[in-house]
């Protein structure tokens, strides 16, 4: 009694370490080889399939009771089946397991069986023989494999997928040994790969109805050895309006099929299949508890909002997010602080021009460090909610960061340029602009730049501003900038030449030429041009030189242009006639300080007294242009 | 050059060897050369692997041969059965016989033979009485022993080239006559090999004729029909192995030792325990041995007997219940069943099977014989 106490309880340790690992072996638990209970008979049907399909598979009834039992407890989980249920899995709903009670417990044998281990199985025999006097072992245990010589050949075509070859060798067999029957291991699992076969092909080419044809005629492909062809049935079962089932199908597997992936990638191929969102959230529910207290299917539910959220915020059509579902998101990018769902609830307040929540979720996800599209979202929030110079800062701020915030940068800047309303921008915000305008290439604010410069009296520099513009990209505002610098400077061959260059690309240019008197009259002798070049506003008053004029014009040619503007005061205040050449001046004085109203009157009067009508009209369409928004001007 | 120096190095930890060593333990402490394996030397493609492999398994075999003989043979040239009163038997002459040989170790193979010839053939039907007791110093059973003639008539024959001595042929050949006349038998069941010349006859037992499949030597065939062609040997072999594949019992479909031919189908031997044990347990070293591609094919019965170090087992069988009964404690055992998975499954064999050494003769021997067998024409084994 001694000795034999421990040896009775090693043996029984030892039994529920073999339970343990035939259950392991057995790779899925007892439901999952039960096929789902999508076809109304599916389930009488596949519970006798399943005995003759595995007659080696462990059977959870023949546990001992100490032993554990993952199959049994999986069954009775709150989740139970709704649908039609399988054959009970407890003895006493089977009558053949009557019989079974109180007998002796071959899973271990069985198992050693299975492995093919000869000499564990005769361990466990002499064990068995010992323990139960008499008894004798079935003489099956080895009745698959007594074939094994002659099927060895086709379970490696088997497993290499080729089942037109194990057909063919099966027959081959046949022919040699008149009599012989493949086992029914092999042809059970023959015409189930067929057939998964045949349902997959049906399935590729969206053949819906092949598709569920195929699996209610095979339900032994329909269990959690194959969720594939579960899913794929579900998606046919939903193409052809048969949602239920489909449900059903995804239903079965969350309750009974134990893989994780294969689980989470049941529910997402559901959110893409199934078109109640009721449906998805009960599939939802099925999810099991995880040892961090989340839900197994937490990760899926945010991806159903993020995507809600995130088409909501492309301006895609498509389901919106509840404003329960939004709030569970936002706990959870505040908790977990996740960046990503962070930006995510920034865009879409963004798009909903909810600038105060979006600064706020953008900052948040600046928090954890620079990050470019967090930044993007910030600087476009801020100058959404009209908080120009906070954007200005933050554009510069982050220019570094990508590309796309660097281009973000140009454009607030360059908007914020010939807006004469902006806060003007330090010479420090100047030089970085124009660095990242150079080292972006970008021809867009290269424009806009040149324009500043241009307005800025700076002619010479907007040129090549507008050349860089253009070089960069060809664009409509670099071509009138680059006719009109050209013109500014007289350099009228290369402003005749532009204007044959852009004319019939950009209508505006015609009608700029038009305005401006055309080339011809003023770009003839290459001798007088130059020299016209040199001395780009000449006036003539009376007749002789006007010293007056021209020490005006001198003034205001350095870039003086409020000393010019005095000048002029003080002559006409000395009642000295103004010749419209130097009305000319008084137009682009009063321009380049701002007052372009003031300009655009002189130029129209100069226009409306046929004076210096080229000088006017060129005054004023550059005063048109400058006066359109940097979008329009293109 | 890789595979030379190899050698070299192995030649050294083999001579190193001192006295001969049975304990386990002491094996276990033993230097262990890195053991070359086909893949090991790629470059210098399979065959020379092969050759490489083969001469090793040569060099290690016959270095083995010196521990055996220096343990079990006798310096007049008796093989002892030291698990048995140290008796001698037809049988261990045969083995000894037959590795001497193998071992090309011409002064031992002559000395036991002179002592065998001299010892046990002393029937007139020049079959070998099987047992000698030194003890009494004679022979105490008279009748012979057919696994025991066939493997001394097979070593001669082996013998007789390796050391181009004609005489032992004269003397192979006329046992191989005396097997074919007095031992190889018609019955309804085919041509069968008695195990002894009295006692297992139809007459003999009521379940008669019993045979034992562990008396094919199924690799000495082809050799006896040289010997003795006047018996059809090949018809023989090929009946053993249809013998071998109906005569298999119990839900493990094993065959027992003794297996009776006298009833409707065969049965295991009534008067012998029904066991698969050190009898049958020979079965697979002489279907690994055997070339017959239907012997190959036979083996695939037996490889999962053992699958390896961390298995259980092997263990003699009741083979009509597939009962476990005591553990085949030996490393002889493991290495035949090591060697069946090896021809078979192509799996390689633990190295320390094939070092493990037995401290008993018949152990031992089944050890030297696998070893044998490998570098005769498995080396792929090694």
């Amino acid at each position: 009694m001694f000795l034999k106490r421990p040896l009775l309880l090693t043996a029984m340790l030892a039994l529920a370490v073999t339970a343990i690992r035939s259950q392991a072996a057995n790779s899925d638990e007892a439901p999952s080889q039960r096929p789902a209970p999508i076809f109304a008979d599916a389930a009488a049907d596949g519970a006798a399939a399943q005995v003759k399909a595995a007659p080696s598979a462990v059977s959870p009834f023949d546990l001992p009771a100490s032993a554990p039992r993952p199959a049994v407890q999986a069954n009775t989980a709150p989740w139970e089946f709704s649908a039609p249920k399988p054959a009970p899995d407890t003895p006493d709903g089977d009558p053949a397991s009557k019989s079974r009670e109180g007998e002796i417990d071959l899973t271990a044998l069985r198992y050693f069986a299975g492995q093919g281990d000869l000499a564990r199985v005769a361990a466990e025999i002499k064990r068995l023989r010992e323990k139960h006097p008499g008894w004798e072992p079935p003489q099956d245990l080895f009745a698959q494999s007594g074939n094994s010589e002659f099927e060895k050949p086709l379970w490696d075509l088997f497993a290499q997928h080729d089942y037109d070859g194990v057909r063919a060798g099966i027959e081959a067999i046949q022919d040699k040994n008149p009599g012989w029957q493949p086992s029914s291991d092999l042809t059970d699992k023959l015409a189930l790969a067929e057939a998964n076969d045949k349902l997959v092909k049906a399935s590729e080419a969206q053949q819906w109805g092949d598709v569920i044809d195929i699996a209610a005629a095979n339900k032994m492909l329909l269990t959690c050895a194959d969720v594939d062809a579960i899913w794929r049935t579900a998606e046919a079962l939903a193409h052809t309006d048969d949602e239920p089932r489909a449900l059903e199908a995804y239903r079965y597997i969350l309750t009974s099929c134990t893989k994780r992936d294969e689980r989470l990638a049941t529910v997402q191929k559901a959110s893409q299949i199934l078109k109640s969102p009721e449906d998805l959230d009960a599939l939802l529910r099925l999810g099991r508890r995880l040892p961090n207290g989340t839900s197994e299917f937490e990760s899926v539910r945010f991806d159903l909002i993020r995507q809600k959220l995130g088409d909501a915020a492309a301006g895609k059509a498509g389901p919106e997010a509840s404003q329960a579902e939004i709030d569970a998101l936002a706990a959870h990018a505040r908790n977990a602080n996740d960046r990503g769902d962070q930006q995510l609830l920034g865009w879409f307040a963004y798009s909903r021009q909810d600038f105060v929540q979006a600064e706020s979720w953008f900052a948040m996800a600046l928090r954890s460090g620079p990050d470019p599209k967090a930044a993007e979202g910030l600087v476009l929030t801020l100058r959404g909610a009209g908080k120009i110079a906070d954007a200005q800062r933050l554009a510069v701020q982050y220019a570094g960061l990508g590309p796309l915030n660097r281009k973000l940068m140009i454009e607030v800047l360059t908007t914020a340029l010939n807006d004469p309303a902006a806060t003007q921008l330090s010479p420090d915000d100047l030089v970085t602009l124009s660095q990242a305008i150079d080292l972006a290439k970008s021809s867009e604010g290269a424009q806009l730049y040149a324009w500043h410069l241009y307005n800025a009296n700076d002619v010479a520099g907007a040129a090549d501003w507008f050349r860089k513009s253009a070089d960069w990209q060809q664009n409509e505002a670099a071509a009138i900038g680059l006719i009109v610098t050209a013109r500014r400077l007289h350099n009228m061959r290369d402003y005749a030449d532009l204007v044959a260059k852009y004319r019939d690309v950009y209508p505006k240019v015609a009608a700029l030429d038009a305005a401006m008197g055309g080339a011809r009259s003023i770009a003839a002798p290459r001798a007088a041009a130059q020299a016209q070049a040199n001395s780009p506003v000449r006036l003539r008053g009376g007749g002789g030189w006007d010293k007056n004029a021209d020490a005006i014009a001198t003034t205001m040619q350095a870039g003086k242009v409020d000393q010019a503007l005095a000048m002029l005061e003080e002559r006409r205040s000395k009642g000295l006639a103004e010749p419209p050449g130097l009305t000319v001046v008084r137009g682009w004085a009063l321009y380049q300080n701002g007052d372009w109203e003031g300009a655009k009157k002189v130029f129209a009067g100069l226009q409306a007294k046929q004076e210096q009508v080229e000088d006017a009209e060129f005054g004023l369409a550059t005063i048109e242009h400058a006066e359109l928004p940097a979008a329009m001007r293109r | 050059m890789i595979a030379r120096s190899r050698l070299a190095g192995w030649f050294v930890a083999i001579c190193l060897q001192a006295s001969p060593i049975h304990a386990g333990t002491e094996t276990q402490a033993w230097v262990t050369p890195q053991r070359p394996l086909a893949s090991d030397a790629s470059s210098n493609g399979d065959q020379g692997d092969r050759e490489a492999n083969a001469q090793v398994a040569r060099m290690w075999f016959k270095a083995e041969w010196q521990i055996y003989a220096a343990t079990f043979v006798t310096a007049d040239g008796r093989i002892v059965d030291n698990a048995n009163g140290n008796v001698s038997h037809s049988e261990g002459q045969g083995y000894g016989l037959l590795l001497a040989a193998l071992a090309d170790d011409s002064e031992r193979f002559e000395k036991i033979w002179r002592w065998t010839e001299d010892h046990m053939m002393v029937r007139p039907d020049h079959l070998l009485s099987w047992r000698w007791d030194p003890q009494k110093g004679a022979i105490t059973d008279p009748n012979n022993a057919t696994d025991g003639d066939i493997l001394v008539a097979w070593a001669l024959a082996k013998g007789a080239q390796t050391f181009n001595r004609p005489d032992y042929r004269a003397s192979a050949a006329v046992i191989a006559g005396a097997i074919g006349a007095t031992l190889i038998k018609n019955s309804d069941r085919g041509l069968i090999l008695l195990p002894a010349a009295q006692g297992f006859a139809h007459e003999d037992q009521a379940d008669g004729p019993v045979v034992n499949l562990s008396y094919w030597v199924f690799p000495a065939f082809s050799t006896l029909k040289d010997l003795a062609p006047a018996y059809d040997w090949e018809a023989l072999h090929a009946n053993g192995l249809k013998l071998l594949s109906v005569g298999r019992f119990g839900p493990l479909r094993l065959p027992p030792d003794w297996l009776a031919l006298g009833g409707q189908t065969p049965a295991p031997a009534e008067k012998f325990p029904s066991q698969f044990g050190y009898n049958a347990i020979r079965i697979p070293l002489y279907l690994a041995w055997d070339s017959a591609p239907l012997a190959r094919h036979a083996l695939s019965g037996f490889v999962n007997l053992w699958r390896g170090p961390r298995s259980a087992g092997p263990y003699v069988i009741d083979v009509n219940s597939g009962s476990a009964e005591q553990v085949l404690d030996g490393a002889g055992y493991r290495l035949v069943l090591a060697l069946a998975r090896c021809v078979s499954l192509d799996s390689p064999i633990d190295e320390q099977v094939i070092k493990s050494r037995d401290p008993l003769y018949y152990p031992d021997t089944l050890r030297m014989l696998s070893l044998a067998a490998i570098q005769e024409r498995l080396p792929q084994c090694f």
